[in-house]
C-alpha cells in the first residue's frame, strides 16, 4: 500500500466519518436522511460497518446485571406502556410483533376494558387465551424464574391490580397447578389467583394488598386443580420474589 | 457466557436471530445470554460509566429484536451488526454522557483486541501502515467516539491538518483493505 494509490470519494468518506462516529447531531441526522435514498452511500457505511467492527471488542466481556435483562423483558413483552409516548414508536413495533405471535385484536382488548371496569372484587381478565393490554403502566414489576428461565413476569399497577404474564410457564397438570400469593403485612398470605398457562391474567387485588405501599413479597405454592380450596398455601412453595419499583431508566430513551 | 475472550459462532447467532424474526422469545433470550457480555464490554469503553453503559445495552437489544427481521448475511455476521447497533445507540447519547473531552481514557486498544480471524488481522496490519498520526486519530474515534474538532482541541492539533490526516488515512485503510 501506498499513500499515492490511495483516494477516497466524498461519498465514502462521509460514509467512513459516520461508522466511526464522528458525526453529531444535525450532520449525523443529514447522512441518515441521506442513506434513505443514497445507495451508494448505504453500501459504503455497510462496508465500514463490517472491516472495523472486531475494534470495538473489548478484551473481556462484561456481565450485564440481571436487571438489565428483566427491564429489557419487562419493556419489549410487557404491553403494560402503550401509552408511554417517550418510547411509544418501538412499542408500537413490539405490540404488532406480539399481537401477531398472540393473535391480539383490539375489538378484544377493549371488550376486557370494559370487563375491567365492571369487576370490583377479586377478578381475572383472560378472553379466551388472548392478552389483554393494560392502559398503564406498571409501577412495580418481578420475574419469576426456575433453571435461569423466566416463567412468569408479574406487574402491579398505580391502582394496585397485579398482573400474571406467562412467558415460559412451568407445565401444570390436570391435578396441580401453581397459585400466585401476596403476601400482606400481616404476613398472611393473599391469593393472587392460578399463575396462568399462556397470555395474561390480571387480578383486582383485594384492598389488603391494593393499600400496601412499597415493594411485596410474592410466593407461588403447588395447588389442587382449582386452586387452594382453604385461602391459604397448602402445598408447597416452589417460587418467592419481590416486586421492584420501576424506575426512571426503565422508559430511557437516547 | 463466561469466557475472557467472545468468539461469535455465526451458525448458531444466524439461527437464533431468524427465530427472532418469528417473534421467538427464547431465542431472544438465548441470543442476549450468548452475546451481551461481548456487548456490554465494548460499551464501558465508550460511555463513562457502567449504568449508562447497561442502559445502551437495554436499547440496543430493543432494536436488536425489533430490527431481526430486517438483518440478512450482507449486512455482515449477526454479531457484528448486533456490535454496530449497541455502537450506534452509545454514540446517540455520548453527548449527554460526557461533558468534555476525556482523551487519555480512549487509549488504542490494538494489542488487546481479541483475534476475529484473518479479516481483524489485516485490519490491523493495515492500521499500522496508515500514515501521519491518522490510525490514533481512527482509533480515538472508533473506540472512544471522538469527533474530529474534540481531536483537535484535545491534542492541540489545527482542525484543518486532523480533517486532513483522517481524510488521508482513511484512503489509505480503504485502499489497504480492499487491497489485501
Amino acid at each position: 500500500m501506498t499513500e499515492t494509490n490511495s483516494s477516497i470519494s466524498d461519498t465514502e468518506l462521509l460514509a467512513a466519518e459516520y461508522v466511526l462516529g464522528q458525526l453529531r447531531g444535525e450532520e449525523r441526522m443529514a447522512a441518515k436522511t441521506q442513506m434513505v435514498t443514497d445507495a451508494e452511500l448505504r453500501h459504503w457505511v455497510n462496508w465500514w460497518e463490517q472491516r472495523l467492527f472486531s475494534l470495538s471488542l473489548h478484551p473481556e466481556p462484561v456481565e450485564p446485571r440481571k436487571q438489565v435483562w428483566e427491564r429489557l423483558y419487562a419493556r419489549l413483552f410487557s404491553l403494560a406502556d402503550e401509552n408511554d409516548t417517550e418510547t411509544n414508536g418501538e412499542r408500537r413495533n413490539t405490540t404488532a410483533k406480539l399481537g401477531s405471535n398472540w393473535g391480539l385484536s383490539w375489538f378484544t382488548a377493549a371488550l376486557a376494558g370494559f370487563a375491567l371496569m365492571a369487576m370490583t372484587a377479586l377478578t381475572t381478565i383472560y378472553v379466551d387465551g388472548q392478552l389483554v393490554p393494560s392502559r398503564e403502566a406498571p409501577t412495580h414489576y418481578a420475574s419469576l424464574e426456575s433453571g435461569g428461565v423466566i416463567n412468569h413476569i408479574i406487574e402491579r399497577y398505580a391502582n394496585g391490580d397485579i398482573a400474571s404474564i406467562a412467558v415460559h410457564p412451568s407445565v401444570a397438570t390436570d391435578e396441580r397447578v401453581l397459585e400466585l400469593w401476596a403476601i400482606a403485612g400481616d404476613g398472611k398470605p393473599v391469593s393472587l389467583g392460578l399463575l396462568p398457562a399462556k397470555g395474561k391474567q390480571l387480578v383486582s387485588a383485594p384492598a389488603s394488598i391494593k393499600n400496601l405501599t412499597g415493594s411485596l413479597t410474592l410466593a407461588v405454592s403447588v395447588e389442587p386443580h382449582g386452586g387452594s380450596p382453604t385461602g391459604l398455601p397448602t402445598g408447597p412453595v416452589v417460587n418467592s420474589t419481590k416486586l421492584v419499583e420501576r424506575t426512571a431508566t426503565d422508559s430511557f430513551s437516547f | 457466557m463466561s469466557q475472557a475472550h467472545y468468539v461469535p459462532d455465526q451458525t448458531l447467532l444466524l439461527d437464533l436471530i431468524s427465530r427472532c424474526a418469528l417473534n421467538d422469545q427464547q431465542a431472544f433470550q438465548t441470543l442476549y445470554q450468548e452475546t451481551s457480555s461481548a456487548v456490554l464490554g465494548s460499551l464501558i469503553r465508550l460511555l463513562p460509566n457502567r449504568d449508562s453503559a447497561e442502559d445502551c445495552l437495554q436499547e440496543a437489544f430493543i432494536q436488536v429484536w425489533n430490527k431481526a427481521d430486517q438483518y440478512h448475511e450482507g449486512k455482515g455476521s449477526v454479531f457484528g451488526w448486533i456490535i454496530t447497533i449497541a455502537r450506534y445507540r452509545a454514540i446517540d447519547c455520548i453527548r449527554k454522557e460526557r461533558p468534555a473531552v476525556e482523551l487519555e481514557k480512549a487509549a488504542p486498544f490494538l494489542g488487546e483486541t481479541p483475534e476475529l480471524g484473518g479479516d481483524h488481522r489485516q485490519l490491523l496490519k493495515c492500521l499500522e501502515q496508515l500514515p501521519d498520526q491518522s490510525a490514533d486519530m481512527i482509533l480515538q474515534s472508533y473506540i472512544a467516539g471522538y469527533t474530529q474538532t474534540e481531536l483537535s482541541e484535545s491534542t492541540g492539533t489545527p482542525l484543518g491538518t486532523v480533517k486532513s490526516w483522517m481524510r488521508r488515512g482513511l484512503a489509505a485503510l480503504k485502499s489497504c483493505l480492499k487491497n489485501d
